[in-house]
């Protein structure tokens, strides 16, 4: 086990996971709470298009799949204000289409395609120091960015209309939000994959929400969450040599699983003692 | 001479060419409690919509004098959502606090006197997903109240709410009426907007009638319910007013 922390591409891997799992952890509570769970999804598969195209014209893919994740954002931003377009439907179109112009892109591409899979499912020999100080980046505004308008996306997740009528300056924060939602996608993708992605920006949420009272509590305990499964999905991935994508979701998903247990027998439980 | 609160000048509204709101002209002075009454489709919420400023692209004229609390008809949120009644209410004075700043000592006292008021004290630590239909009904008046607003506007408060709630929210609103504050409020409840407000309108497109509540006849209601309903007794009585489908 010391061993792992001997290499240096292990301790990125790692540093990576974690802080990766901590902003999208963060981000899963508004996600859940808003039920626009689909964002993470579209955000993602349209980050793959951005890739695709990067790899064909031998581009810098954080930086190419970066600008397409803020233009996914402010596309949905701004098509779904028109309120005949619902913005699960916006998504929908440009996930696809983004899609579609990935596997266009790849196709056009002579020759072999090393990268893809990584890209799809995560790899931990992918992640080097740039990304770690990237992620740390982006793990800091996205708490700076709860911690500063702590009040305002309360509202805004709880009733957005209503908060908007007390003054609330929901759409600032909706156009921020879905920014930082693509960005924290993008620079996950290396460690954690454009198809599992969303399972972290849902899941660490979920579980939160089985048992906090504030939106507080729920914020700390899917952080913990998220983190937890960072840290162990990466450790089980280098152990038994599988892409760390993977791991960090099944890891996740076993939280949430022993969480809804726990949860059932307390409410069980609850009901027994008080009638 | 009272003091003019609301004053509405060719209020028109249409949406895609059809005509949601026509000509509606009024005037609503300080202390008054008026009541809007339509059937379903007549423009009530679409009115009240403009005058909180929700709705922008109307023509006509419309002047506000002084600070609006609105009590919306259905609060749509996930009863899971992990958030309490008192922060419910807090954000009725958000306009007061603003971006990056906390809410001081003096916003929660706030919080704990017009929750007292309004009777509801005993639930300021509660999750609002476990409140009754009243007592959220009451929570969302409270939110309307701490910034003490000049106007308070409530668009069928009685939705969804049985009918002992019911008679405590008329109550309360009839306790703030008579402390001076103006009430416009939105209702199917024909015979208690009726007992209550001290002026009815009534809406369907246009503006059929605005007069004394005292004053009100079967005439008026018929122009605007026409057939949907029959009516039974009136004449400066509380109108008892059923749906022919009762």
């Amino acid at each position: 086990m010391i061993e792992l922390f001997s290499y240096d591409f292990m301790i990125y891997a790692i540093l990576a996971s974690i802080l990766a799992s901590f902003s999208a952890s963060l981000l899963s509570n508004y996600i859940v709470l808003k039920k626009m769970e689909f964002i993470g999804e579209g955000a993602a598969h349209t980050a793959f298009g951005g890739i695709a195209l990067a790899i064909l014209f031998d581009l810098n893919v954080d930086f190419i799949s970066i600008i397409t994740a803020i233009l996914f954002g402010i596309s949905i931003y701004f098509i779904s204000k028109k309120e005949k377009v619902n913005e699960n439907s916006v998504i929908g179109m440009l996930l696809s289409f983004s899609m579609a112009l990935g596997v266009i892109f790849l196709y056009l591409k002579p020759g072999y395609t090393p990268e893809l899979s990584s890209y799809l499912f995560g790899d931990i020999l992918m992640v080097n120091i740039e990304d770690v100080k990237i992620l740390s980046l982006v793990a800091l505004i996205i708490l700076s960015f709860i911690i500063l308008f702590n009040k305002e996306l309360k509202y805004y997740a709880y009733n957005s209309k209503m908060a908007k009528n007390f003054g609330v300056p929901t759409n600032l924060i909706n156009f921020i939000f879905l920014i930082i939602v693509s960005i924290v996608v993008v620079t996950s993708v290396k460690i954690i994959g454009i198809i599992l992605v969303t399972s972290l920006l849902i899941t660490p949420g979920v579980i939160g929400k089985l048992f906090a009272k504030s939106l507080n509590q729920m914020i700390l305990i899917s952080s913990i969450s998220g983190v937890f499964a960072g840290f162990f999905g990466i450790i089980i991935a280098y152990f038994i040599n599988i892409p760390p994508g993977p791991s960090i979701v099944v890891t996740l998903f076993s939280i949430f699983l022993i969480s809804y247990l726990i949860n059932y027998i307390r409410a069980k439980a609850f009901v027994k003692k008080h009638g | 001479m009272r003091e003019k609160m609301i004053s509405v000048k060719d209020l028109n509204y249409k949406v895609e060419d059809n005509d949601i709101l026509k000509f509606i002209n009024f005037d609503i002075y300080k202390n008054d409690f008026v009541g809007i009454i339509g059937p379903n489709g007549a423009g009530k919420s679409t009115l009240i919509k403009i005058l909180i400023g929700e709705i922008e692209n109307y023509s006509g004229e419309i002047e506000i004098n002084g600070k609006i609390g609105y009590v919306p008809q259905k609060d749509e949120f996930d009863k899971s959502f992990p958030i309490r009644a008192f922060e419910v209410v807090l954000m009725g004075m958000y306009k007061d606090v603003g971006l990056f700043k906390k809410y001081k000592k003096k916003h929660y006292n706030k919080v704990k006197s017009t929750m007292k008021m309004l009777g509801i004290d005993y639930l300021y630590n509660r999750n609002v997903g476990k409140l009754s239909g009243g007592e959220y009904q009451r929570l969302s008046l409270a939110r309307a109240l701490v910034s003490d607003p000049d106007i308070l506007i409530l668009d069928e408060p009685e939705a969804g709410v049985d009918s002992k709630a019911q008679i405590k929210i008329y109550n309360i609103l009839e306790e703030l009426s008579k402390k001076g504050m103006t009430i416009i409020l939105v209702s199917h409840d024909i015979s208690m907007v009726v007992k209550k407000a001290n002026t009815v309108m009534c809406l369907n497109k246009t503006l059929h009638c605005h007069k004394n509540a005292v004053d009100m006849t079967a005439e008026d209601l018929k122009k605007i319910y026409s057939e949907e309903l029959e009516l039974l007794v009136h004449i400066n009585k509380p109108l008892k007013v059923v749906s022919k489908n009762d």
